[in-house]
């Protein structure tokens, strides 16, 4: 089309386009851009990052590379290599999806991952059928194991270790008083969870034959996954002496640790999704000082055409333009309709691309209103071929 | 127009529409583009909105520190009545200290605004953002100078749970629990200020032992202050914000896209708002993928046969025919979940489906366009 010369970059579609079961691969190769970043305005240029991939990247890319990469992409092995991965995002991007498929991507790198669902979430165990998912690890399925942090059971768990009699520790526990500090002290639920998860992390540590190596919080949407994340530190100036405030210290050590940590970022490539993430970015790594792994852009509708079969689609247009009752009409508006919805994402994708001093990696859209277990297995072994952004100036 | 449509622009239809679903729905611009449907009608209306797109936010006028009711031009528009929109974003945290100040002296306000143990309450607790939406929603409500407002509700993660952020919060500060608890331990500490006496009982000895002196001080200090200042101003407000919600002039929009989890978070919403009697005014089906052809379903077509005029690579056929599949595809599974949601929803309640629109909202007249869409949509 037109406007495709001033596009400072193309997303190749490398993985079978049709996701839902039963519906026909198809297998014919797209040919890259003669010259890709030809636009010198261009800040950003899109990077397989496969090292095979790259290898045998001849004019002939093939689209039917859907097996299993001999190794994983950096971005993919770096993030993995921690042992606690937040997943955060706005409400209804996918944060399970992601959860879900890097727990099975770490899976397939020989890690052992556990899911972990707050509070009264429960949409991981209502994808496994298992719900609600039990406060101790259960296997979930292909060497995946789920939990559910039960917030109020850690408190009282907690209560017991710190206080030596029994007699109060019991007292505490069924007081009316605890009743109304566990609702009324904000940030109690939050911190007896982070706790869990810091006591988990030091099981993968110092335990010799730990049953998960790589724990994955599916978190809770941004601005509520941000005040969980911020809470040690608030705390920290609220309470700062006693057992409490050197676990506080610890934990907050933890969760700026980037050999131990990282948060993975799932967003929309729409508006708002978009402005939250880096809205997010920037807090975390200045604010939380907290190591952000990836971002992850969900239902990224990929390139399917080349710049010269879109101007064949253009001349196609135009010669059937003639014909108003030809069955060829639908599908080429529907064609360009599904260009005019890419070129919005691309405009967003961009964006995050020129801002976010990350890895930046594209999901692809599935069509469908049902993600099941399959479509996510599926997810999941395509990861290491997810298309990685990289900005042109730090590569 | 569809029955949800017409209640809203009906002068003697609801007074407050509150807008709710899981996020990424689409319920803040649905809010705008509800009250300027209502606004064009000739009702002065408000919308009461949280967190809007930066475009959407510029094409209402709402600037990034404006926290009044703003009016928006509608100038552009060229409606034939004249009509009035206001819309207002909302800030939690200066709702609860703006209710703080309402009951309070200016000294003890200061003493409470200051209080770190406040400030961290504000600022973190679990349903607080809801129920401030809600304690807004009241006060202006009680001001009278609107016929609609629309309230967008804040994200959360279950749709519900700003519905259980009043009881939550009378839970919390609405009994004078505290006093009754810890009279017994205060102690005078000086300028009048009273103290816990950690000593008095085993159980604050030990909670205090956990969190520090300090904290248990503040917390103390806090719940004091508020037990002799707020308790009774705070009692009565959130029993207002609670009446208000279940009353004849509120109605409740459950707004969904076709996808699983929000479809079944639209359903719950509403069985539980019907269950406890509650002003359930129907569901929006956002983002409804038409069939991609204009002209049948296109199931006839034979992959060969297309494109037979012109010399045109297999490929491209058969990628622009895998396009047309996909689209074609994902139609007919927004089609299903609407129908279902129209089984469990019964004849009986309002259902409008929008169709999927390819063009963000970037300015006012896209808002109308989309206002003209949700009185058509069936």
């Amino acid at each position: 089309m037109a406007g495709d010369a001033k596009k400072p970059f193309q997303v190749f579609q490398k993985f079978p386009d049709s996701r839902v079961p039963g519906h026909g691969k198809y297998g014919s190769a797209i040919k890259p851009p003669a010259k890709a970043s030809s636009n010198p305005s261009a800040a950003i240029k899109f990077q397989e990052t496969l090292a095979d991939a790259r290898s045998n990247a001849g004019p002939n890319m093939g689209l039917d590379a859907g097996g299993e990469p001999a190794r994983p992409p950096a971005w993919l092995s770096s993030l993995l290599s921690r042992r606690l991965i937040f997943v955060m995002g706005k409400g209804g991007v996918g944060k399970t999806t992601l959860s879900i498929a890097l727990a099975g991507a770490a899976r397939r790198q020989g890690r052992n991952p556990l899911l972990v669902e707050l509070g009264d979430a429960e949409s991981i165990g209502r994808l496994y059928r298992k719900l609600p998912l039990p406060p101790e690890p259960v296997p979930l399925a292909h060497g995946i194991c789920g939990v559910r942090v039960d917030a109020r059971a850690e408190l009282e768990a907690y209560i017991r270790t710190h206080i030596p009699s029994k007699f109060i520790a019991g007292k505490i526990s069924n007081s009316r008083l605890f009743d109304y500090l566990f609702e009324a002290a904000p940030g109690l639920k939050e911190i007896m969870s982070l706790g869990r998860l810091w006591r988990w992390e030091q099981e993968i540590q110092y335990l010799s034959d730990p049953p998960f190596d790589l724990i994955i919080v599916d978190a809770p949407a941004t601005g509520h996954a941000l005040s969980l994340l911020r809470l040690p530190e608030a705390l920290i100036r609220m309470i700062r002496v006693g057992p409490v405030a050197r676990q506080l210290q610890g934990l907050k050590r933890l969760l700026r640790d980037p050999e131990r940590t990282a948060l993975a970022i799932v967003t929309l490539a729409e508006e708002l999704p978009v402005r939250e993430t880096l809205a997010a970015c920037q807090e975390a790594q200045a604010d939380l000082e907290m190591p952000v792994g990836a971002v992850f852009i969900n239902a990224v509708h990929m390139e399917m055409f080349s710049p010269r079969e879109k101007d064949h689609i253009q001349a196609l247009a135009a010669m059937y333009a003639g014909h108003p009752d030809a069955p060829e009409n639908d599908i080429i508006r529907c064609v360009r309709r599904f260009a005019r919805r890419q070129a919005v994402q691309q405009a967003h994708i961009r964006e995050i691309c020129n801002t976010a001093k990350t890895p930046v990696l594209l999901m692809p859209f599935y069509y469908t209103n049902d993600m099941t277990l399959e479509h996510l297995e599926a997810l999941s072994s395509e990861m290491g071929h997810f298309f990685s952004v990289i900005r042109e100036k730090e590569t | 127009m569809n029955r949800l449509c017409q209640s809203l622009k009906d002068p003697n239809g609801p007074s407050v529409v509150i807008c709710c679903g899981s996020g990424g729905v689409g319920k803040t611009t649905l809010s705008a583009a509800l009250g300027l449907l209502a606004a064009g009608a000739g009702r002065k209306t408000l919308v009461l909105t949280i967190d809007p797109a930066r475009r959407l936010a510029d094409a209402l006028g709402l600037g990034a520190f404006t926290r009044d009711a703003q009016p928006v031009s509608l100038d552009a528009l060229s409606l034939t009545h004249p009509a009035t929109l206001h819309a207002m974003m909302l800030d939690p945290k200066t709702t609860f200290d703006q209710l703080v100040s309402r009951f309070t002296s200016p000294e003890l306000r200061d003493r409470i605004l200051n209080n770190r143990y406040y400030q961290h309450l504000s600022a973190n607790m679990a349903g607080s953002h809801e129920y401030m939406a809600m304690e807004k929603l009241c006060d202006i409500y009680q001001q009278q100078h609107y016929d609609l407002i629309v309230l967008d509700t804040p994200p959360s993660r279950r749709a519900l749970d700003f519905l259980d952020a009043p009881e939550k919060m009378l839970n919390v500060l609405g009994h004078n629990f505290f006093l009754k608890m810890f009279r017994p331990y205060l102690k005078a500490g000086k300028w009048g200020f009273r103290f816990l006496n950690v000593l008095a009982s085993p159980v604050i000895k030990a909670v205090s032992k956990v969190i520090g002196k300090q904290a248990m001080d503040d917390f103390a200090g806090f719940m004091q202050l508020w037990d002799d200042m707020m308790f009774e101003g705070f009692s009565r407000r959130a029993t207002a914000v609670k009446n208000l919600l279940a009353g004849d002039s509120t109605l409740f929009l459950a707004i969904a896209t076709p996808q699983r989890l929000p479809m079944e978070e639209a359903v719950f919403l509403g069985n539980t708002l019907k269950r406890s009697k509650m002003p359930f005014g129907g569901f929006i089906v956002n983002r409804v993928h038409g069939r991609p052809a204009d002209a049948g379903d296109g199931s006839d077509f034979r992959a060969e046969a297309l494109f037979a005029a012109v010399d045109l690579s297999q490929s491209l056929k058969n990628k622009m025919i895998t396009v047309f599949r996909n689209m074609q595809q994902l139609a007919a599974s927004d089609r299903e979940a609407v129908r279902q949601l129209k089984k469990t929803a019964g004849p009986d309640t309002p259902l409008v489906t929008i169709p999927f629109s390819d063009s963000e909202i970037t300015g006012l007249e896209e808002l109308y366009a989309l206002a003209g869409r949700i009185e058509n949509g069936v």
